[in-house]
Formats: structure tokens, sequence, C-alpha cells
């Protein structure tokens, strides 16, 4: 017994190992990847130091973000004002960067939620089959035929507007697609040896799931759940321009587009600057994503 | 069959989603249609609440709900003077149509077109310039598109009006197929055909940049895989020239996996019309929504889930069907 679980180990753990890194090689050598991590590094980190400043209030932009008149209204990007100001003559700038961290922890938790109960649900579901699993899979049929915005939105509706209830809203609909690939991946792997040699030496279905089903399915979701960050934070900047996150005068990268867009022939880059940061984030974590999938050759 | 009665089955599933989603919806409805009359007249408020069933338990509430559904009765719309839900979008869909059928032509096109010469270059400049264009765009919301090319092509080049479906100074034609489009070209009334297709490009072409990076991505790959089939190397083989090859058995072949991408594509765009058509200030039903939305007109937005839900529904049946035709080795389940 215990040389064969040696061999298994001599066998499994390099080849993880090697997996890994050959992903930060992979990573270091393609500058799409490298550009991805750098880009998710940066908003990353500043959402870090705003939410440290607002705990200890220490003001880290160049001008408190919610007063008004701290520049002429309307001016246009200027050492100054980096991207200028609105027509209260607030620091577009600061409000940006003050927002960054709304919009990665809403991405963020988002998808670790939807990570952890797709995960439970699909692999319980691929390992009972039967009534429950088609139950599932007609479930996520219903989820998947209407727009993950227009739910979001009829859901938001009904517990309010704000940053907690959009986040709520967000977690209802968005396991689906992650209960749809545990399933699959745990599908695969329901008949491999070392789940038969679980089985008989009797440890119990759920213990099963935690142990040898959930590791050997992670990798796999992880990549998806990377590219599919970027989506969560395009969803949530819809339903902030639609006027359903935050309320004024607090700023959001989606309601600033819906609100500076009046503004768009006296200043056009008002509403492109905080549009063009969302599509940055997004941008980041595409490409960061598509790196780990072609390091990891999952799909 | 087995999947008509899935479709049946998933719309049934997003009818009870919507009954749900009405009921736990703030605020009491009676107090939202009547307004401050509501208030000052108890009794008239209480009969309304006998009338629409809302003293009845709830299954009996969802056996209306259901019934005046069929009857296509889906309630009156506070945010347009208490119009019949339905009556709106009797004149919004047809508007939200004409964009989506161009939305989706320049989607086929530009992800055919790039995808094709992605797989032909492919490791070469050329593709990686492809894929910054369409990483650049499916990772751009859809309103800073539709505000980018508004300010570009309206506002700055002066090349494409906004503001309307079609210019109003202009004689509208008589509904025939309740499509203007269609109508005016049936009635060949080329004026208001123009201008109607004027004040569409800008509008779909929005949309189609933030969606055709999904065409390119897959069919850069499916092709890529394709041409190492063993029926590539049979044409190769009988002195076929490249082209014909590439094009006429990668290609074809190629397109299968594309067909699945149209439930996701109609998804997107369906999402992306009620950014869009408020940003171009254009009549259809995205823009519908959007005033819903801002108005709290719980019958306006029930009642489009379930059209986008329809839709969705409906094209993802098409394109299954049209899986099993292309793809003689798919059977339908």
């Amino acid at each position: 017994m215990l040389e064969v679980s040696t061999e298994e180990e001599i066998t499994y753990l390099p080849k993880i190992q090697g997996r890994f890194r050959d992903g930060f090689r992979v990573i270091r050598e393609d500058l799409g990847a490298l550009i991805g991590a750098l880009i998710v590094l940066g908003f990353v980190t500043t959402s870090i130091a705003v939410y440290v400043s607002n705990l200890i209030g220490v003001q880290i932009t160049p001008y408190n973000p919610l007063q008004e008149n701290v520049g002429p209204a309307l001016a246009a990007p200027s050492f100054a004002h980096l991207f200028g100001t609105d027509i209260l003559g607030r620091d577009v700038f600061s409000r940006i960067v003050i927002a960054t961290p709304a919009d990665f922890s809403v991405g963020i938790v988002v998808i670790a939620s939807s990570f952890f109960l797709g995960a439970l649900i699909g692999s319980y579901a691929a390992f009972h089959g039967g009534l429950l699993d088609e139950a599932l899979m007609r479930v996520t049929d219903i989820f998947f035929a209407i727009p993950a915005l227009v739910l979001a939105m009829s859901i938001g509706l009904a517990l309010g507007p704000g940053i907690t209830n959009m986040t709520v809203a967000l977690m209802i609909i968005w396991w689906p697609p992650y209960a749809r690939l545990a399933r699959g991946e745990a599908l695969k792997i329901a008949h491999q040896n070392y789940i038969e040699a679980a089985k008989l030496s009797g440890l119990g279905r759920f213990m099963i799931l935690l142990k040898h089903v959930l590791p050997n399915i992670t990798i796999t979701m992880l990549v998806y759940a990377t590219l599919d960050v970027g989506t969560v934070i395009l969803i949530y900047s819809g339903l902030s321009y639609l006027g359903l996150a935050v309320r004024p005068p607090h700023p959001d990268w989606g309601e600033m587009v819906s609100l500076y867009q009046d503004w768009m022939i006296s200043a056009p880059w008002l509403p492109l600057i905080p549009g063009f940061i969302i599509a940055l984030g997004v941008i980041g974590f595409s490409l960061l994503g598509d790196g780990i999938r072609d390091a990891l050759e999952v799909y | 069959m087995r999947r008509f009665f899935l479709a049946i089955f998933v719309l049934l599933g997003v009818v009870v989603i919507t009954f749900i989603l009405s009921h736990s919806l703030g605020g009491d409805p009676v107090v939202a249609w009547l307004g401050r009359t509501a208030g000052a007249h108890p009794a008239l408020a209480e009969a309304y609440r006998i009338k629409y069933h809302l003293r009845d338990p709830l299954w009996v509430q969802f056996y209306y709900y259901i019934t005046n559904l069929l009857q296509g009765n889906l309630g009156l719309s506070p945010s347009r003077g208490f119009i019949p839900v339905s009556e709106v979008i009797g004149e919004t869909l047809p508007l939200t149509l004409q964009i989506a059928f161009f939305a989706i032509v320049l989607t086929l096109v530009l992800g055919t077109v790039l995808g094709v010469v992605s797989a032909k270059y492919h490791h070469r400049t050329i593709d990686r310039s492809i894929r910054s264009f369409y990483l650049a765009g499916i990772s751009s919301p859809v309103f800073f598109l539709a505000i980018l090319l508004l300010i570009v092509f309206t506002l700055m080049l002066h090349l494409f009006p906004s503001g309307s479906a079609a210019d109003p100074n202009l004689t509208a034609p008589t509904p025939i197929t309740w499509i203007p489009m269609l109508d005016s070209l049936i009635e060949l009334n080329f004026p208001y055909f123009l201008s109607s297709v004027q004040h569409t490009i800008l509008p779909s072409l929005a949309l189609a940049l933030g969606t055709f990076g999904v065409i390119v991505r897959v069919l850069r790959s499916s092709m890529l895989e394709v041409m190492h089939a063993n029926y590539i190397r049979t044409a190769r083989a009988k002195g076929l020239d490249e082209n014909t090859v590439f094009f006429k058995h990668g290609l074809r072949n190629a397109m299968i996996p594309v067909v699945t991408l149209a439930s996701l594509v109609i998804t997107w765009m369906m999402t992306g019309t009620i950014f869009v058509e408020n940003i171009f200030a254009y009549p259809g039903i995205g823009q519908y929504v959007f005033q819903a939305l801002a108005a709290q007109d719980y019958p306006g937005i029930l009642a489009t889930t379930l059209v986008f839900a329809i839709i969705i529904v409906s094209s993802t049946l098409a394109a299954d069907i049209l899986y099993a035709v292309v793809d003689p080795q798919i059977r339908l389940g």
C-alpha cells in the first residue's frame, strides 16, 4: 500500500509543479499575458491602496473626489487635472481612482461565489446522476435563456439599487455555467481508478467530492473563472450605467459614463475616459486568462 | 422534437421566474399604477386590488397571469402613459429587429473575414493585430463603443444622423409587415428606406464591434483544426489549388461550430440594444427597457424580459436545427 502511494506521489507532484512552472515561463515569454498581468496588478494595487486609505482616513487621490469646484468646470485634461474636471468642477481622475475597488471586488466576489457554488452543485449532480442531474441541467437552461444583464436588472430592481444588492443579484444568476463546467469535468474523472479506490476504501460521497473530485476539476474552472472576471465587470458596469449600483455623488465607472454622456459635445473625453478604463480592466483579465489557458493547455 | 419540448419547458421556467420577480418587486403595484390617487381614494385602490386579483392566493394569481399572457395581455405601461405593454412592444420591437438584422450581418461579415485572414496568416503580424482589434471590441462596454461612434461619426464627421429611427419629415410607409424598412421597400418609398438605413448603421455597428470577436476566435481555431483533417490532405493530394482547398473544403467545414454561437451572439445583441438605443435615441425595445427601468415600470420590464427570452430560446432552437442540417453527424435528440 505504502509503495503504491509514494509511487503515485512521485509521478504526480512534479507534473503539477512543472505545469505551474511552465505557466510562469509562458507568462514571462507571452507579451500579451505579461501586459494582462501588469494591468490586473495595477488595478488590484489601486484597489487595495484605495481601500486601505479609506480605512485609515488618508486621501491618496490628488483631489477630494467628492468635493466640487476644485478646478474650473469642464476643464480639458491637463497636468493639474489628468482626466479633466466635470460640470461641478470635480476632479475626474480622483473619481476614477476612488471607484476602482467597487468594480474589482464585485468581479472577484461574484466569480468566487459562483466558482464554489458551481463546483459543489455541478460535481454533486455528476456523481448523483438521475433526476437531480436532469433538474440541474434544466434549471441552468432557463438561466441561459434570459440575458444576464436583464435578469440581474430585474432582481436588482426587486432588491433595490446599491452595490451590495447588485453583487447579490449577480451571485444569484452567475453560477449555472460553473455548475455545467464542473459537471462535465467531474463526469470525465468519475470513472478514474483513484475515485474507484476512494469508494472502495469506504470514503463517503461528500468526502470523495471534497478530497478527490474538487481538486481535480479546479484548474479548468480556474482558467474559465479568470476569463470570466472581465465579463462580470462588464455586466456590473452596465448595471451601474443604468443607475442601479451606486447613489450619486459616489462615483462608479459605469455611472460616470452615463452621467457624463450629456457633455459629449463640449467635453467628449468625459464619457470616454471612464468607458476606456472599464475596457482596460476587462482586457487585462482577458489577456491574463488567455495566457494562463495557453500555459496550462486546459482546453 | 425533444428540443422543441425543452424550449417550451425553458420558456415556462422563464414565465415562472418573471412571475416570482413580479411578486418580489418592491412596493404595492396599485400604488405604482395610480400614483397619488391611491392614497386619496383607498376604496378605489381596493377595487383595483380586487379587479386585478391581488387579494387572491398566489396560485390563483399565477393562473390569471398565465391566462393573460396567452391572450397577449401584458398589463399597462406606466412609463408610456398607461397604454398596453403589448402595444408598446408591437411598436418598438420591429425597429429593434432592424438594428439586430444589420448588427448580425455586420458581425458575420467582420467575424468571417477577419477569422479567415487570422487563420490563413496565423502567428503573423496581421493575425496579432486582428486579435488586438477584436479583444478591444469584446472587452469594451457596449455603451463606450456607442458613445465613441456617436462622437466620431455624428458629432465630428456629421456622416450619420441619430435621434430617431428615420427622418421624421419623410412620409412613413403604411404598416404591412410592421417593419418600417421592409414596408418602405415594398412601397418603393426609397427616401424613407435610405433614411432608416442611415439611422440604423451606427447602432448596429456598435453592437457588431462588441460581438464579432467571438466569431473570429472560434472560426480561427476551428479553421486551424480543420486544415489538419484527412479530407484536406486528400483534397491537396488531388492537386486542387490551395485557395479551393482553403475556402471550399476548409472554410465550409470550419463554419459549422460558428452556428453554435448563435444564442450567445443574440443574447449579447439583445443586452446591447438597451444601451445602444438609449445613446442613439433610437425608439426600439431597448430604449423602452431603459425608460421603463428609470420609471420603475414593472409590467414593461417583465414583459420585455419575456420577449428577450422568447427571442433567445427560439433562435437557439433554430441554431440547433441548422446545426443538424449543416452537420449530418449531429442528430437531433
